[in-house]
């Protein structure tokens, strides 16, 4: 897309957004060449073809336009995406109109950064409301503002290509994509099985009370400490078995080129032995140079490593002291094992 | 109907009514045209033995080399508009060989497309019209369809679906088979578009502005070969296009009703050198418009002065030749373009030209109709005063209208008898023409010759057509020493109902005599036989067909072909004096035809035309309600009512459910007849057969087995008339 159109696009100066298909292009030229034909020869029957196709093109514009009249669309459900990976997104189209129906529409999340596959609906009746699939695609992690929700339509010719962008607002947060490990990337096992440790984590003893995430057990959700602090709360147990691990991520720029790119693969790298190691059950935290995330397990923590990876940055540090911030972070906990992730 | 068969016929149409637009134009033979309707018939339902992997290079193979070859053709012939119709045409019948997707639809479409693009170029006629009627309506719907198609593509291989490619496939060809993808509300939809479509193409085509290097020229068309308008006519080669019903000029009274026949004088030719007669008077005056607007013949007073003036209005079509003949009705006064104040940024394009002989002729653009008014003075030569004449003729006319080529013997004592007892000019012209009106047969067919053909036709063969006895006549009067001529024009024509003037077609062309009268001028003698012309005239029965076709193909002519800045002007300057509701309409072309738009739409049967639309909208509505009892009509859903299979499947489930087995709403005829079977066996084999039957006949096409209905019996009479366990109503159980 270029840039002129990228502008039309994210601006709301410009309440509709047409383009032309493929053979509407091809269309337009025959028209264009028609008509200069026609002027050139004075042959009125060209006139008439020629007015023909003037007349497919400026009924495909008022019709597009009246397609899309009394259409609104759902907000767009929360999701968390891992980049390179499509993610399904189910979108609302409901028909506001009294009596007469929409035809090919389409609808998709106007979302920086992402490549979609829009919802389809061949027809809709007067007040119908259909759920259509689109499809997400990032390429990279991080934080993407939504921008709105598309529908468009090639109604009723397929020449053009109209869309209007409904007000939406909100951030879609893209993980870092997570590979499968080998052996040897893996941490050493723990020591001290059926120890206890005081971290949280999956064991039978009360560890403490913290805030409800995303994930959590409702079934440990402590409803009268809820009630009283007018936020959900739950109980964390200790863990059992083996000492926590915590993932030292070096998200710092590495002298050279391609740093960036290899801060990238450290995130990913971190973030598939967080969720390796989550899977297995244990007791996983992240440390960063901005930032860490406490050890804990199951899947609200896989959520939490993941949200707190897909925004780290790629830090431009001088060499001597970059790691520093991160050690003293895990002096904290000299038991855990510590898996150091460097780009 | 299956969404893909619909879509398919619906791209047949439109590839149909485009090659239609440029086959009725004449310009290509049989040969083009056939293979090209062949492949535009059957070709989009062929597309499934060509696999896109082999087919798709291939047939881009055979494109390239048949270019090539088109192309050096096209520079060997140096016809490249021939040449590229022609590739197109070849593009398209290959490209419906795969139609598989949108896309190729799309690309057939805009192949089409240029189909029309070319006949609006080589077929000027009202069958481009005829033709661009359906393809409007065709090219809307396959678009409206193509796009449908697009989204059930899409939707086939959207997010969500499982199995790749194949089951996208196999997701893709069962959804264009489906029945229920263009609903009525769709086909409304349609049509309103196709409407709109049409209004919005008219509102373009009048409002476009005509400007460019076509400034004032009108459409060309193909000019109309009318031999005898020449500066040379072979004798026999005038009178014998009498059979072809082709108008070539339509006269419209400015006052009077427009009925037949007329005499619209053409040329003279005053040379016969005993086959040939030729025109030598080569002197020839450019006319001068006078203030009035008007080209008068002779500075005398102004023609409409002249009592009892005939004004007439003339449509003359192209005709091929130049320069062309004016025609009008004999003893013209004057003639008259419509006016045009455009016309003086582009001076001399149209010349008017009088010869001593006083005909008229125009240069201008070729192969363009013209309108034009001719005023004439209809009071014919007192008699008295032509026989008072004498023989005092001018030098100019002894020279040129009295020199013969030797004549026969028998010939000159014909004239000598003829001439026996005349005791002047006008008697003696009038004893010949009577004598060859009463002596000579009328013959189209008859055949004199090359030596002598007309001492063949006056001595041996006596039948010949009007070219023959005018020619007879000029030479028996001049053997007399009469200055007589023989005058090639049209006489007769069919009045338009619909139209409001007077047709003259080829048919119509007649030559007649004009004798001259010392001091008098040119007086007309006509000596074929009035019979054979008012045979000529005669209406057939499908006259008023023919009528509304032609009536129709000069509107088409008028305001579509030759529509130009000149009468668009007209046209909105008219709609902006009606918007102000002006004092009606003036003496522009626009205005007028307004008017006359008015005056007809005031003659349209409205009441009848309503009650037909009513009608037609009644009818549309029954079968609208008779389709959807019968999707309502239970297990016939695909079935008609009177099908014989269905009848019995029908009297077998009434049978099942008298037994008390209903089929549940999930469950399909094959597991109703299985949960009966278990029941009763006995009933087991007829149940399964009939079933079996049904289930063939609705989704298979089959016919009926034999003995089906011994089969129905079987089965009603292995059933319960009731349900088990229940007791028959009004008795009490034993």
């Amino acid at each position: 897309m270029g840039r002129l159109a990228e502008f039309v696009w994210r601006s709301r100066f410009f309440p509709r957004k047409l383009s032309f298909t493929r053979e509407g292009k091809v269309v337009f030229l025959v028209s264009v060449g028609l008509g200069l034909a026609a002027v050139n020869t004075g042959n009125n029957l060209l006139y008439l073809v020629f007015s023909l196709s003037l007349a497919l093109i400026v009924i495909s514009g008022v019709l597009s336009e009246s397609n899309l009249r009394g259409l609104a669309c759902s907000p767009m459900p929360g999701v968390r995406p891992a980049a390179g990976r499509p993610a399904t997104v189910a979108l609302t189209v409901t028909s506001r109109r009294p009596r007469f129906p929409a035809f090919s529409i389409e609808a998709w999340p106007l979302v920086d950064g992402a490549e979609t596959e829009p919802a389809r609906f061949l027809d809709l009746r007067p007040g119908q409301a259909r759920e259509g699939a689109c499809r997400l695609t990032f390429s990279r992690r991080g934080e993407f503002a939504l921008r709105g929700l598309v529908l468009s339509t090639t109604f009723p010719f397929s020449f053009f290509r109209k869309s209007m962008v409904l007000p939406a607002s909100g951030t879609v947060l893209v993980h870092p994509r997570v590979h499968r490990l080998r052996a040897e990337d893996l941490p050493p096992a723990s020591e001290g099985e059926d120890e206890h440790l005081p971290l949280a984590g999956r064991g039978q003893e009360f560890f403490g009370v913290r805030d409800f995430h995303e994930g959590d057990n409702p079934r440990h959700v402590l409803h009268r400490r809820s009630a009283g602090r007018l936020q959900p709360v739950v109980r964390e147990f200790e863990q059992a078995g083996s000492r926590a691990v915590r993932i030292a991520l070096v998200n710092a720029l590495p002298p050279g080129p391609g740093g960036a790119e290899r801060v990238e693969r450290a995130v990913e790298k971190a973030a598939s032995l967080a969720v390796h190691l989550l899977e297995e059950g244990r007791t996983v935290g992240v440390v960063s140079i901005g930032g860490e995330v406490s050890p804990g397990s199951g899947a609200a923590q896989v959520a939490r490593v993941l949200d707190f990876l897909a925004v780290q940055p790629s830090l431009e540090m001088n060499p001597p002291g970059v790691e520093e911030p991160i050690r003293a972070a895990l002096a904290a906990d000299p038991r855990a094992f510590v898996a150091w992730v460097r780009p | 109907m299956a969404f893909d068969l619909l879509h398919r016929l619906a791209t047949v149409g439109t590839l149909i009514t485009g090659l239609a637009a440029l086959g009725l134009s004449g310009e290509f033979g049989p040969a083009t045209l056939l293979p090209s309707l062949l492949a535009f018939a059957a070709g989009p339902f062929l597309w499934r033995p060509f696999d896109r992997r082999w087919a798709v290079p291939a047939s881009g193979v055979l494109a390239v080399a048949v270019g090539t070859v088109t192309v050096l053709w096209a520079l060997s012939t140096t016809d490249y508009l021939l040449a590229a119709i022609l590739y197109s045409l070849f593009l398209a019948a290959l490209k419906t060989l795969f139609l598989r997707h949108a896309g190729d639809f799309l690309q057939s479409y805009v192949l089409s497309f240029l189909h029309v693009m070319a006949a609006a170029v080589v077929n000027p006629g009202l069958s481009f019209g005829v033709a661009m009627l359906p393809y409007v309506i065709l090219l809307t719907v396959a678009l409206m369809l193509t796009n449908l198609r697009r989204g059930i593509e899409a939707l086939a291989t959207s997010p969500g679906g499982a199995g790749g490619a194949e089951a996208d496939a196999l997701r893709l060809a069962a959804a264009l088979q489906r029945r229920d993808l263009v609903r009525p509300a769709f086909m409304t939809a349609t049509v309103g578009i196709t409407v709109g479509v049409f209004l919005v193409s008219l509102v373009f085509f009048f409002l476009f502005p005509r400007l460019g290097l076509g400034f004032f020229a009108q459409q060309s068309r193909r000019g109309l070969a009318v031999s005898g308008f020449s500066e040379e006519v072979k004798l026999g080669d005038f009178g014998t296009i009498a059979e072809d019903p082709e108008v070539v000029m339509r006269v419209k009274p400015k006052s009077g009703p427009a009925t037949g026949p007329l005499r619209m004088r053409g040329q003279s030719l005053d040379r016969y050198d005993g086959t040939t007669w030729r025109k030598t008077t080569a002197r020839r005056r450019q006319l001068q418009t006078d203030v009035d607007g008007r080209l008068r013949l002779a500075a005398r007073r102004d023609p409409l002065d002249v009592p009892g003036v005939q004004v007439q209005e003339v449509y003359l079509e192209p005709m091929l030749g130049t320069p062309r003949v004016l025609f009008a009705p004999p003893q013209p006064a004057a003639f008259e373009r419509p006016s045009n104040a455009l016309e003086a940024l582009r001076p001399g394009q149209w010349r008017f030209f009088a010869d001593e002989a006083g005909d008229v002729s125009l240069t201008g653009p070729p192969a363009v109709a013209i309108v034009y008014t001719a005023f004439s003075d209809p009071r014919p030569v007192d008699a008295e005063a032509m026989r008072a004449s004498g023989t005092d003729d001018p030098e100019w006319v002894r020279d040129l209208y009295l020199p013969l080529p030797p004549q026969q013997e028998g010939v000159q004592a014909l004239a000598r008898s003829l001439a026996e007892g005349a005791a002047n000019r006008y008697d003696l012209a009038l004893r010949v023409e009577a004598a060859l009106k009463d002596g000579w047969t009328y013959s189209l067919s008859s055949s004199h010759g090359d030596q002598d053909p007309l001492a063949d036709f006056l001595l041996h063969n006596r039948e010949g057509h009007c070219e023959y006895f005018a020619s007879a006549m000029v030479v028996l009067l001049r053997l007399q020493g009469v200055p007589a001529r023989i005058v090639n024009g049209f006489y007769g024509g069919v009045s338009n109902e619909y139209g409001d003037y007077v047709a003259l077609r080829r048919a119509d062309a007649h030559s007649w005599v004009e004798v001259h009268f010392p001091g008098l001028g040119w007086a007309t003698f006509d000596p074929t036989p009035a019979s054979a012309l008012d045979l000529r005239s005669a209406t057939s029965w499908w006259k008023g067909v023919s009528d509304a076709i032609d009536a129709t193909k000069l509107a088409w002519y008028r305001w579509v072909v030759e529509y130009n800045l000149e009468k668009q002007i007209s046209f909105l300057s008219a709609l902006f004096n009606l918007r102000r509701g002006g004092e009606g309409f003036g003496d522009s072309m626009g205005r007028k035809d307004f008017r006359e738009i008015r005056d007809r739409l005031r003659e349209v049967p409205w009441r009848a035309l309503g009650l037909g639309i009513l009608g037609l909208a009644a009818g549309a509505g029954g079968l609208v309600l008779l389709a959807r009892r019968r999707r309502k009509a239970g297990p016939g859903v695909l079935l008609a009512p009177g099908d014989p299979v269905l009848q019995a499947y029908v009297r077998l489930r009434r049978a099942m459910d008298r037994a008390g087995f209903r089929r549940a709403p999930s469950e399909t005829q094959s597991e109703l007849a299985r949960r009966v079977a278990a029941s009763f066996p006995e009933a087991a084999g007829a149940v399964q057969d009939v079933t079996k039957a049904y289930l063939d006949r609705a989704f298979g096409g089959q016919d009926a087995p034999p003995g089906l209905d011994r089969r129905v019996e079987d089965a009603i009479a292995a059933l319960p008339s009731r349900p088990p366990g229940q007791a028959r109503r009004g008795r009490f159980p034993s």
